[in-house]
């Protein structure tokens, strides 16, 4: 055996021992947490067929002849969507309160990242109490800080739109402060040699480099802020989430697969349009 | 000598184009503001509250916090509970992601366009895709509810909810990383006579592979952090802790569950950064040296 073979199978068995470690590693971790977590085979296999069940019972009940006939006759699509004109403005909320909240978290979060920022020259003390007072914002649920401010403020869209601005300044204070932290600081050296304030330094240094980034984490936001108002009515912080859950509590079958819809149509439109706007904004 | 202040009358008579873009930024910036203002003033005329209801909600909220910060009998508190309740969420989240992530990894293959680029494919591909778009657009905690009722309460149901929710969103992320691969391994091997399985095993997944791993560590770490909302519906989780405290007004248990909870965030996002540049950038491999006693 020569000896580059040697070199060769040397190395060969220490990597086929380590990916044997980690994975036999990795399996005990999977069934140790599928058997805390009740996941395992034999439950799958009883539960699926509910799950099935219930799908198939959601779905609506559609006869072709009467498709297009009134609200009255069983099977038509207006039968279907009899709740919609209860839906339709619940849908309208839900769009209004991530829509706010994403608006005002975006600016509140802009700033906030700045002090947060390690290469800002901000003080220590400061920085780190705007870390640990967003980390607290974002790891507390949404639905903690609905509860609680339905509990103070009372049902309707404020405590959810109070909720949701929390839980986004939370996480986008994180992304932005990342953001600023990966940016050059060649710009913001040269303009402080030019004599540029702190303001400036701000606002023509690290403002340019990450104005893309910052525009595309907030779209990113605004989708996923969708997503998550649309919970926030289980615990009666307004949206479309309070139908939703009367709707799976009561057994209204037909309109559970109505809501699902409809949410479905929002969440898609959504994704587009603001693709769309993010590609404009973030290449122009 | 020889002055160095410019002459910025007369250079501003020079360039009226550049000195009148900051002006233009300024205004299209208070156009902005005035625009968001606005959009405030709907938004709180539409949805918003009283003023004394919101004076005493503040007063309300001021309680709750300060009781946060009070912790009352705190060497009581069944701490088992607790932790074994956290212990759960994680196990719940483990067990998702990763059978999310085995499921989702076939089905982004499928998904991808430059695998599915023949006629019978793509529209397979177009399925797939619309698929995932579903199972993406209900939120984890809707799933929670309808597995709750479909197969009733307990962890098991918060783990169906993160399963169908990643597939979703992995599967769209995979397809987009194979999407994303350089197109000439996979040319290579074909002219060398690789079938086509072949072919996307080792010209596609090998380039997409860091991606993969880098989604699935980080989708563990996000679901760490968003699954509490399970416990909310009852799909097991430290959500029925927060749920439950919350309505027997023990807010500083509230303060604690998330004070461990950021903890714990924190050590998954070291875990999983250490992980990402350990599979990711990988270990050097000691290189033969001819002549080397090895």
């Amino acid at each position: 055996m020569t000896d580059f073979e040697r070199y060769y199978q040397r190395i060969r068995r220490q990597q086929k021992r380590d990916s044997l470690v980690w994975s036999l590693v990795l399996v005990g971790l999977y069934l140790a947490a599928a058997n805390m977590a009740e996941f395992n085979l034999v439950t799958i296999w009883q539960s699926l067929p509910h799950f099935f069940d219930y799908l198939h019972e959601i779905m609506p009940v559609l006869h072709l002849p009467v498709l297009f006939a009134d609200g009255k006759t069983e099977g038509s699509l207006a039968y279907w969507g009899y709740r919609l004109n209860i839906q339709l403005p619940l849908i309208w909320e839900t769009l209004q309160l991530a829509l706010a909240s994403t608006l005002i978290a975006v600016v509140i979060a802009g700033v906030l990242a700045f002090f947060a920022a390690d290469n800002t020259q901000t003080p220590a003390s400061l920085r780190m109490a705007i870390r640990a007072f967003v980390a607290f914002l974002r790891t507390m649920p949404e639905l903690a800080w609905a509860v609680m401010f339905v509990m103070a403020f009372g049902i309707g869209a404020i405590p959810g739109f109070l909720a949701l601005a929390l839980h986004t300044i939370g996480s986008l204070t994180k992304l932005f402060y990342e953001a600023i932290e990966s940016a050059s600081d060649k710009p913001v050296r040269g303009l402080a040699a030019c004599g540029a304030s702190k303001l400036q330094r701000m606002r023509y240094a690290f403002w340019p480099q990450v104005k893309p980034v910052f525009l595309s984490y907030s779209f990113m936001r605004l989708e996923v802020n969708f997503r998550s108002s649309t919970i926030l009515g289980l615990v009666g912080a307004g949206g479309i989430g309070q139908e939703l859950m009367t709707n799976i509590k009561l057994d209204r079958f037909d309109q559970v697969s109505m809501t699902l819809l409809l949410i479905l149509i929002v969440v898609s439109l959504l994704d587009t349009v603001s693709g769309r706007l993010r590609r404009r904004v973030v290449e122009e | 000598m020889v002055t160095l202040a410019p002459d910025i009358s007369a250079m501003k008579q020079q360039h009226p184009a550049l000195f009148a873009a900051q002006n233009r930024y300024l205004r299209r910036l208070a156009m902005l503001a005035l625009a968001l203002v606005l959009y405030y003033v709907f938004f709180f005329m539409v949805f918003g509250i009283e003023w004394n209801r919101l004076l005493t909600g503040c007063q309300q909220l001021g309680r709750y916090f300060l009781r946060m910060f009070v912790w009352q009998d705190f060497v009581n508190w069944p701490f088992g509970y607790y932790f074994s309740q956290v212990g759960i969420t994680l196990a719940i989240v483990f067990a998702g992601t990763l059978t999310a992530t085995l499921l989702a990894l076939p089905l982004s293959f499928l998904a991808a366009r430059n695998v599915m680029h023949d006629k019978v494919a793509r529209p397979i591909a177009f399925v797939v895709r619309r698929l995932f778009d579903m199972l993406r657009g209900i939120d984890m905690a809707i799933w929670g509810l309808i597995f709750v009722r479909a197969v009733g309460m307990g962890p098991l149901a918060g783990v169906l909810a993160i399963i169908l929710q990643d597939i979703g969103l992995l599967g769209k992320l995979y397809s987009e990383g194979h999407e994303a691969v350089e197109r000439s391994p996979s040319r290579g091997l074909g002219a060398l006579g690789a079938n086509s399985l072949q072919k996307h095993r080792f010209g596609i997944f090998t380039q997409s592979f860091p991606q993969f791993l880098a989604l699935s560590l980080y989708q563990i770490e996000s679901n760490t952090r968003s699954a509490a909302v399970l416990g909310f519906v009852g799909a097991g989780g430290v959500g029925l802790v927060y749920a439950e405290n919350m309505r027997l007004w023990n807010w500083d248990v509230v303060m604690f569950l998330t004070i461990i909870l950021v903890v714990v965030v924190m050590v998954m996002d070291a875990i999983s950064s250490r992980l990402r540049k350990r599979y990711i950038i990988g270990k050097p491999v000691p290189l033969w040296q001819p002549g080397g006693h090895d």
